[in-house]
């Protein structure tokens, strides 16, 4: 009779083990104390219309924008927030900002973050039948294409109740689908990259009821080269290595070409070893393009990175991990092993500090860990008042860094005692 | 603080009447409650009074009250106080010490307080969290009173997630005879 009791006890504890309560007010109030905020701002999606109308059951992912005492509107994450809709009869709105239309009517979305309410930011539902394609827009005002640098486009209608709406059901086609090319396509809209189109392509946006539109779009020859750095690239068998490709793009004022830029097209060329495959991968992926394993080291490759017909061929010398020594250093930030060379950290997230070690070899291991004979340094890439990170303990066994704003830094990490070893990191410090 | 005062005198003063198979804990805790990346390390009190319904197995209440809040990044936080109800089963002793495990439902209030700055007020938070408690400890019985045990417990309380309550406690414990 105890035993059971017990057991009926321990089951009514295990049924209560799901708990109830609410932890987000008190993350949040860090969090706003944290970025200075003074107010918040809902918003809607970059490439939305000002006034903002849907059909009944058509959904609309909102978010939010912190003001802050100083500096720069800063995005929050919109998830497991307390949003809130003046009329749920009109729509409903999930944690995550997500609202769905439910019936016709005006109705205000707020948000609570930390004890600061936002003020209502006013969507009207009403039911219409897209009447034409009125624009395909690019979400930059650039009205030129420049080859391998990729824009994003998206359709709006007029409806029949006279209103101008984003639309979210369309297919996307380009002209010269061989040297030009769609990705990142959604109903809403499509990124373009003009590979080798020459002077002109059409992009054209059809919805379902078979409206269509056809956009022209003018594309610049201002690609002038492409570099694929850092040089050389030397590689272990068995090691990664992430390189990057710039594209040089003269910089036209007038009728004159003044100078040139470089810019980072690492994502938006082909990468490919074109030579001795069977000795080197190269990632051409989006995401992680440009990532090299080495494979084996009987012969060198050859890599190319290609923009249409403009092509970059670099060689890559390739050694036996066994005979090679260790000439990188890896990176370990509190748990997280980094792979790569480069980093994204939430400032909220990691308001304390982050333990720094780094090891000899492609990924930290801690059998080769070399931190207290590592100088590090760091170098700013944003230019601002305040350094994204700081690094505290240099020289000692236990570094740390510590985020102290937005931005975008380096560290460099150089052996000092027992090798020579030189790694880099870039780390992005956001809001997130 | 007055409760948590006439609790230790109401469970110290059952004891002294008592004859069967109850027992009391006065325990002195040190907190370590996280979220948002901050370590807070409050401290509490904790009592509870229960009965060996077996060998072994035994029903509890409990309740705590914050002594000491904590500061972090220009924040204070204190668990304010807790109560709940619990299965406690014991293992027998070896060399007098016995292991046991705790497991039991709570409520309890966690307080978060903001400093104003220059540029942002002051604020304060309170919320209430119901969930699992869970515990696992040993206790020594002294060989000068036999009826008196010395503790030693890891608490933990279920919070809502991303934030996490543990505690480390050390007290005493009273069996009647």
């Amino acid at each position: 009779m105890i035993f059971r009791m017990a057991a009926a006890l321990l089951s009514a504890t295990l049924l209560l083990s799901a708990c109830d309560g609410d932890s987000r007010p008190f993350s949040e109030a860090v969090e706003v104390r944290t970025l200075n905020l003074e107010s918040i701002v809902v918003v809607a999606p970059d490439n939305t219309v000002p006034d903002i109308f849907l059909n009944i059951n058509q959904g609309l992912q909102l978010g939010v924008v912190g003001i802050p005492n100083t500096g720069d509107p800063i995005l929050l994450a919109a998830n497991s927030r307390a949003w809130s809709v003046s009329d749920p009869t009109i729509a409903s709105i999930t944690d995550n900002g997500f609202l769905r239309a439910v019936a016709n009517g005006a109705v205000d979305v707020s948000v609570s973050i930390g004890g600061i309410d936002s003020v209502g930011f006013g969507i009207t539902v009403s039911e219409a039948t897209l009447s034409e394609i009125n624009a395909i827009n690019a979400i930059s005002d650039s009205a030129t294409l420049e080859r391998c640098l990729p824009q994003t486009f998206f359709a709006t209608g007029t409806f029949s109740d006279d209103t101008n709406r984003n639309l979210d059901n369309v297919t996307w086609m380009v002209s010269d689908p061989t040297n030009a090319r769609l990705f990142e396509i959604s109903g809403t809209s499509t990124s373009l990259n003009a590979l080798a189109a020459i002077d002109q392509l059409t992009l054209s946006a059809t919805a379902p009821g078979g409206q269509s539109l056809d956009q022209p779009l003018i594309v610049s020859d201002s690609l002038q080269a492409i570099a694929i750095r850092p040089l050389p690239i030397i590689l272990d068998v068995g090691e990664e290595r992430e390189v990057s490709a710039f594209g040089v793009y003269s910089v036209i004022t007038g009728e004159t070409t003044n100078t040139t830029r470089d810019v980072d097209i690492t994502d938006n060329v082909d990468w490919v070893v074109a030579t001795d495959t069977a000795n080197l991968s190269v990632s051409n992926v989006r995401g992680t393009k440009g990532l090299l394993t080495g494979i084996d080291a009987d012969n060198d490759a050859n890599l190319t990175a290609a923009c249409g017909d403009e092509v970059h061929r670099v060689l890559v010398d390739i050694n036996a991990s066994e005979t090679s020594t260790d000439t990188t250093l890896a990176f370990k930030f509190g748990n997280q092993v980094i792979t790569g060379n480069q980093i994204t950290l939430s400032w909220a997230a990691n308001l304390a500090s982050i333990p720094l070690l780094v090891a000899t070899g492609s990924e930290y291991d801690i059998a080769n860990d070399v931190t207290g004979n590592v100088d590090f340094q760091r170098q700013d890439l944003t230019s601002s008042d305040s350094a994204p990170f700081l690094i505290n303990g240099n020289g000692t066994s236990t570094p740390t860094i510590q985020l102290t704003a937005i931005g975008t830094g380096i560290i460099v990490a150089t052996q000092t005692t027992g090798g020579d070893a030189v790694g880099t990191i870039t780390i992005t410090v956001t809001n997130q | 603080m007055r409760w948590l005062i006439a609790c230790v005198l109401v469970v110290f003063s059952s004891f002294a009447n008592a004859d069967g198979p109850l027992y009391a804990d006065l325990q002195f805790a040190a907190a370590g409650v996280n979220h948002s990346n901050l370590d807070f390390y409050p401290q509490f009190a904790s009592v509870s009074a229960g009965v060996f319904l077996r060998p072994g197995i035994g029903l509890e209440i409990f309740a705590d009250s914050g002594l000491v809040s904590n500061r972090k990044s220009g924040f204070d936080l204190e668990v304010e106080s807790a109560y709940g109800v619990a299965v406690r089963l014991q293992s027998p002793p070896i060399r007098r010490v016995h292991g046991f495990i705790v497991i039991g439902a709570v409520n309890y209030s966690i307080k978060q307080t903001a400093t104003a700055t220059s540029i942002l007020g002051g604020s304060s938070l309170e919320d209430d969290f119901r969930g699992m408690r869970l515990s696992v400890g040993l206790i020594e019985r002294l060989e000068r009173w036999d009826n008196v045990l010395l503790s030693l417990e890891y608490r933990h309380y279920n919070a809502d997630d991303p934030m996490s309550v543990d505690a480390l406690l050390f007290g005493l414990r009273v069996n009647t005879p």
